[in-house]
């Protein structure tokens, strides 16, 4: 390390041909490395970077080869929860919007009901089905009730599922709490 | 008629008070006692890592052309058989103290056995050898037995008995994992007669006898003469590549689909023994997560598969999954198995993703080669190691930490000092300052197209 920082002698160690791109980066890199100085009692060991300990694990760097991906807002809320493994997969189709209503089988060109069959009023989405659909405000309503949360029950500007549950999960901690 | 019964555990209480505190003190020291290229019984190494050393010793003689062989041998009974004066010899020269040796041999001369006939024991057998089954202190015991071995084969390589493997003298010609040996020698007459009187000569002074007609020999670059060389000297079996070795496919190229297919088949033959339909979605999800996919780990962390066997084994994945059966139609997958596959974060339902995890554990192997010299592979050089499926993965974590491609590339000590500036070193940063290597990544950088 020290043999590289003496009199910058890294630069001679720059292989490969000099366009555009690899002289901005190699500026970028001339200014970190000015502020650089060398602890001389420090010896020069291997940190792994992505697990806590500095050890390498399997799992970080599977983890790690993820960075970056797509967030799913829903996660905690499905597979944190202790519901169930069934509802969780279920809701975890749900949230994907992968459940077979009517809209879906419509786009594959499969039979299904004009409207909901409950309702009789919309057609049938993974949306309308769980929130905007009278008779699951009217479940969720009787439901709610009876821990005294009625008020957290989807109402007609609810049309999203992923909404209401996002905004009912997070007063539902305020109201639990508050009592 | 006694060979064909089953020995349970049958130390007493006392011994086993006595073993238990044995085997404990002995366990830490037995990392310095040991030759490195045995790995069982010790904390510390890995199976695979004896798997690692012969597929590099293969991969490297075979890319060296050289004309030689592999032998795998078989001991017979090998617990059973150990001779006690040359284990307390051993142990002798080892350094152990006269008690240590005082209280093995009490403890192997006390040892009987009985045989259960109709539910009465019959009339006690005391022991004249061999080691107590079901005792920790038995396999610790008998690897510096199997040890002498290592250090007879490597005197006579020293002393010209064994004539060198190749040109660029390797560390290592054999691997011991327990009673599971593997030399590579070369074949001339005279290698041959002095590997037979060696083992003759072991399997005289420890018990420890080797059955050569049932141990195998794997030739590497061979003639016909050769071969029939092998045949007249050595009664043992011939095999060719691909043979297993700890229970892994070894050969020196890459598995084709055909030489994966068991793979396959193992795992196709898992699933009529679940009754998938009485299970939930979630219930398979668990089983092709922690059944299905932890089968594959052992394997992808000594091999690199094929990708084509991948996504056949995604195929049953994904079948299973969503039929709980090996094959399934697009429309019966609400979600597409890429996304399946994701952490759950980031919206899957965390199943592994073969590929990704296959990296991750390839990682592993230049992680300990660069933080655990010691290791009896690690000396073969990196590029062996490497393959183009590590490269990738060093530039994708790269591009994540928002490192340069083309300058990560481009430079070596330079970025040592950009590392030592950041309080957390990176290791994968510094593997690539590497001196050795630097060819071999100019190489297949430029072939990538990074560089130019």
């Amino acid at each position: 390390m020290a043999d590289a920082l003496h009199n910058r002698r890294w630069i001679s160690d720059i292989k490969g041909a000099l366009t555009v791109q690899v002289l901005i980066e190699y500026i970028h890199l001339w200014q970190q490395l000015s502020n650089v100085v060398l602890q001389p009692e420090v010896e020069d060991t291997h940190i792994w970077q992505f697990s806590t300990g500095g050890q390498y694990t399997t799992k970080s760097a599977y983890e790690a080869l993820f960075i970056g991906s797509t967030q799913f807002g829903a996660w905690e809320r499905i597979w944190k929860s202790w519901a169930p493994g069934k509802c969780k997969f279920f809701l975890w189709t749900a949230a994907h919007k992968r459940c077979w209503t009517a809209d879906r089988l419509a786009r594959k060109g499969l039979e299904h009901p004009a409207a909901c069959p409950l309702c009789n009023q919309a057609q049938e989405t993974i949306d309308h089905l769980l929130v905007s659909c009278a008779f699951a405000r009217q479940l969720w309503f009787n439901l709610l009730l009876r821990f005294g949360l009625q008020e957290l029950a989807p109402n007609l500007e609810d049309e999203k599922f992923d909404d209401w549950w996002a905004t009912a999960s997070r007063r539902v901690t305020g109201l639990v709490l508050r009592d | 008629m006694l060979q064909a019964l089953k020995i349970t555990d049958q130390s007493h209480s006392f011994a086993k008070l006595i073993t238990k505190l044995l085997a404990n003190r002995l366990a830490g020291r037995l990392d310095q006692l040991v030759s490195p290229n045995q790995s069982a019984f010790i904390k510390g190494r890995f199976i695979l890592d004896n798997f690692m050393l012969v597929q590099h010793t293969t991969k490297f003689l075979h890319q060296q052309k050289q004309a030689c062989f592999m032998l795998k041998l078989n001991i017979t009974k090998a617990f059973d058989t150990i001779a006690w004066p040359f284990l307390l010899e051993v142990m002798q020269r080892l350094g152990f103290s006269p008690i240590w040796r005082d209280i093995i041999s009490g403890l192997l001369a006390t040892s009987s056995t009985q045989v259960l006939l109709n539910g009465s024991p019959g009339e006690r057998i005391v022991h004249r050898r061999g080691l107590r089954q079901g005792d920790p202190l038995s396999p610790m015991l008998f690897i510096l037995v199997i040890d002498v071995l290592c250090s007879l084969i490597k005197n006579a390589s020293e002393e010209g008995l064994l004539q060198p493997l190749s040109r660029r003298n390797l560390q290592h010609r054999i691997s011991l994992y327990a009673d599971d040996v593997v030399i590579f020698l070369q074949p001339s007459a005279n290698d041959i007669r002095a590997i037979l009187d060696i083992l003759h000569l072991f399997g005289e002074a420890s018990g420890l006898k080797t059955n050569v007609q049932k141990s195998t020999v794997v030739p590497i670059h061979c003639s016909e003469e050769h071969r029939d060389l092998l045949q007249t000297q050595l009664p043992c079996q011939t095999s060719d590549f691909s043979c297993r070795y700890l229970g892994v496919p070894l050969s020196p190229h890459k598995l084709t689909k055909a030489q994966a297919q068991p793979i396959i088949d193992r795992i196709a033959a898992r699933l009529p023994g679940w009754k998938a339909d009485l299970l939930t979605k979630s219930g398979t999800s668990v089983l092709v997560q922690y059944v299905l996919t932890s089968m594959l780990i052992y394997l992808l962390l000594a091999l690199d598969l094929p990708a084509g066997t991948l996504q056949v084994i995604d195929k049953i994945r994904r079948g299973f999954l969503w039929k709980g059966r090996k094959d399934v139609r697009g429309g019966h997958c609400l979600i597409a198995w890429p996304k399946v596959t994701r952490p759950p974060e980031s919206g899957g339902l965390g199943i592994s993703d073969l590929q990704n995890l296959g990296w991750a554990l390839w990682l592993r192997w230049m992680w300990l080669q660069k933080t655990e010299p010691g290791k009896p592979w690690a000396f073969f050089s990196y590029s062996s190691l490497t393959t183009s499926k590590s490269l990738f993965l060093l530039l994708l974590l790269l591009q994540k930490w928002g490192m340069a491609k083309t300058l990560v590339f481009g430079l070596t000590d330079g970025l040592m000092a950009r590392v030592y500036n950041n309080p957390s070193l990176t290791c994968l940063e510094q593997w690539l300052l590497e001196k050795e290597k630097e060819k071999w990544l100019m190489h297949s950088t430029t072939e990538d197209g990074f560089l130019t």
